[in-house]
């Protein structure tokens, strides 16, 4: 209801100055009307339950980009007008809240979808249903895949099979081919077992496979098992504080004299300052943000990701993480794809399909009628942790 | 132990509706009352709340039969409900079953793994039987989420189709309305015929006083077994229709957490009363929407409100005429 009353009060003046201005057509009124009607966008974060770390960085990523575009002009020429729930980590709240948003709220756009894939993927038949848009800072592919049942459907994120693709670039030049990946039993972790099992044979990589729950506190049979295989790279894939164990742990076996890698999932600070001295010779693929100022300057995304950090840092009193990067990211493409239209709201998804080398915070995103994932292997980089920071380790 | 049972099962106010009009005459009135839902809801989303109110109301009046009438408790309905959804989902997806027949069978499945746990569990009681019960939650819990073969994992069953009619699918709020509707009238019909009948006085006998009911012939464990693994089905049916509306189900949707949540919303309703669990399930289905506005705060205001609603109507919301009689008459004396 709030809505209604804010909307009608700023159509007021809209409509006043026609009334008065002389001669003018009845057609004008509405379309100043239209102009004047803010965007309706909308979206689902988890602020509460277990995915909270990353709903709390999506959210304060939105809320950025949402204040900086109406300060500019809105998206498409409309202010934005955003809602947001908290899905609390929980699938059916997702599913409700969605429901609300299309058919209470009327949103136009959908930008992230509960800042866990599994909420991401109820959330994506419903939205194609409806004919709503829905650009998703979750990571899982089969968000947008088959496209021909996800003409809607969007994601801002990086697909794990394009970040193995890049691992894979890496061991190549070091001249490894036995390699070892431990995942988590999350969907995150397993969605790369599945992957891999598809990038090792293509890249004529030696895979073995070892997994853990996300609340382990001990892997020693695992990594022993890995260590009598002859691994010469081990590859970790976790969000979750397990990862810190495989570290220190690896490392009492030694296997830290081989190449450790964890994914984009581990890249944060406290993670790395709770290892200790165990992550000294880990690497991680990551997205090019945290070494934003390492980049060399004819890279795409570096003036943009700097841009972010300081009015990130400046708003939030914090680093940028990459989620805040990818629920911005879902922004930005949403009123680049706008601008593509000229700000027609039904045609949103053309746009979308539209866009060829833009470059965002976290990568350059290429989209297509065939594919609605936008970033590729160029977007990962490998970096390390040295001196109490992230730093560039192997560029392209 | 034998105390625990004699709270959760309050028998002296289960008596079934009698006064007045016959107690299939009132489930009639009620049910055509709310066939009028969707005519008067402003849109779709709210038609999308009364489907999830109807899913509920099974969840919570079959386990209001166990809990209320039968004495027993069960911290694995939200399980049992996942058995339901996956087995009509995987039926579905992976074998081309289509939702009519996944229907029954999740109602098999899910009393089937009531059985499984209910031979060894239910011989225990009050706490022990809690924390059986429990521990089965979070087994079946672990089953949805490692066999991602069939269950898809963490990541949910994907692809589910919606309930057809000739051909007709019913994908939209509207048209999956009428079928929770009736699911849920027959469902409610059933526990009211149960309750009338001889097993009903039997249920309601041995959670009264379990030794005095095997002295008159009761088999208590058998009658025990049976409304345990009838709630069970139940719930597997309302797991049926969840995931044929939604077309999706995840495992975190059937953990511990909303198994705890269906238990304090019987009570909440109004344990042992036959219209207690409509009170139930729309609290449920209702508040978590009313609190979305209040962002960090709802979850704090949920608890509080479950909390004086227990402290104040230990009986539940349905009691609540009957504590305020209650009230007015001691002030007369």
């Amino acid at each position: 209801m709030q809505f209604g009353r804010r909307s009608f009060l700023k159509m007021v003046p809209a409509a006043a100055l026609t009334a008065t201005g002389t001669g003018t057509v009845a057609g004008l009124w509405s379309s100043a009307a239209r102009a004047a009607e803010p965007l309706r966008v909308g979206s689902i974060l988890s602020v509460t339950g277990p995915a909270a770390f990353l709903g709390e960085d999506m959210k304060a990523g939105l809320e950025l980009a949402v204040d900086e575009f109406n300060a500019a002009g809105g998206m498409g020429g409309r202010k934005i007008e955003w809602t947001y729930y908290d899905a609390e980590s929980q699938t059916q709240k997702g599913i409700t809240a969605t429901r609300r948003l299309i058919s209470q709220d009327k949103v136009e756009v959908i930008l992230s979808g509960g800042n866990m894939s599994g909420i991401a993927l109820a959330m994506a038949p419903i939205t194609n249903a409806a004919k709503v848009p829905f650009i998703s800072s979750e990571g899982a592919l089969a968000i947008v895949t088959p496209v021909a049942e996800r003409q809607y459907v969007f994601k801002s994120t990086v697909d794990d099979g394009d970040v193995l693709e890049r691992i894979a670039d890496y061991l190549d030049k070091k001249k490894i081919k036995k390699v070892a990946l431990i995942a988590d039993t999350s969907g995150f972790g397993q969605g790369a077992v599945g992957q891999m099992k598809i990038v090792g044979p293509k890249r004529g990589l030696d895979v073995m496979y070892e997994s853990f729950a996300p609340s382990d506190t001990d892997m020693m049979p695992q990594l022993t098992r890995i260590r009598d295989a002859g691994a010469e790279a081990i590859i970790c894939w976790t969000v979750t504080p397990a990862g810190v164990v495989f570290l220190k742990q690896a490392q009492q076996l030694g296997l830290d004299k081989k190449t450790l890698i964890h994914s984009y999932g581990f890249v944060s600070a406290d993670y790395m300052k709770l290892a200790g001295d165990a992550a000294n010779t880990l690497l991680l693929a990551s997205l090019k943000l945290p070494v934003g100022d390492q980049l060399p300057d004819s890279d795409p995304l570096k003036a943009g990701i700097l841009k972010l950090m300081k009015a990130y840092e400046a708003r939030f009193k914090r680093p940028a993480s990459i989620y805040a990067a990818e629920s911005y990211d879902a922004a930005l493409l949403a009123r680049e794809a706008l601008k593509k239209v000229g700000g027609d709201v039904s045609k949103l998804t053309q746009g979308m399909e539209q866009i060829k080398d833009f470059p965002g915070i976290s990568g350059v995103f290429t989209f297509s009628a065939e594919r609605h994932s936008g970033l590729s292997k160029q977007d990962i980089v490998l970096v390390n942790w040295r001196d109490g920071r992230f730093n560039l380790a192997d560029y392209a | 132990m034998a105390s625990i049972e004699a709270k959760t099962g309050p028998m002296t106010h289960s008596r079934l509706p009698q006064r007045g009009l016959s107690r299939h005459a009132r489930l009639a009135l009620v049910w055509l009352a709310l066939a009028a839902v969707p005519f008067v809801v402003p849109n779709a989303y709210w038609i999308s709340l009364a489907n999830l109110a109807l899913i509920n109301l099974v969840l919570i009046a079959s386990l209001n039969l166990l809990m209320g009438y039968g004495g027993q408790i069960s911290l694995a309905h939200a399980g049992f409900f996942g058995l339901g959804a996956y087995a009509s989902g995987i039926l579905n997806v992976r074998y081309g079953v289509p939702p009519w027949a996944g229907l029954p069978a999740a109602a098999v499945v899910a009393g089937l793994g009531a059985l499984l746990i209910g031979i060894p569990a239910l011989r225990l009681r009050g706490h022990y039987l809690a924390m059986a019960t429990l521990g089965w939650n979070a087994i079946l819990v672990v089953f949805f989420t490692q066999l991602v073969g069939f269950t898809g994992g963490p990541n949910g069953l994907l692809g589910v189709e919606p309930f057809s009619i000739f051909g007709h699918a019913l994908d939209t709020e509207a048209k999956a309305f009428p079928l929770a509707w009736a699911v849920a009238f027959f469902v409610m019909l059933a526990i009211s015929n149960l309750l009338a009948s001889r097993i009903g006085r039997s249920i309601r006998a041995v959670a009264t006083n379990e030794l005095g009911a095997q002295s008159l012939g009761i088999d208590s464990f058998r009658t025990k077994l049976a409304v345990f693994v009838l709630s069970a089905g139940m719930a597997g049916i309302a797991g049926s229709l969840y995931v044929h509306i939604n077309q999706y189900a995840s495992p975190e949707t059937f953990g511990i957490a909303p198994s705890i949540m269906l238990l304090v919303m019987v009570a909440i309703g109004g344990a042992g009363t036959f219209y207690g669990p409509m009170l139930g399930a729309l609290i449920y289905t209702a508040v978590p929407q009313i609190l979305l506005d209040y962002e960090d705060a709802e979850l704090m205001l949920f608890g509080l409100g479950l909390l004086v609603v227990l402290i104040l109507f230990p009986r539940g919301l349905a009691g609540i005429p009957a504590a305020l009689t209650g009230l007015v008459r001691r002030r007369r004396a």
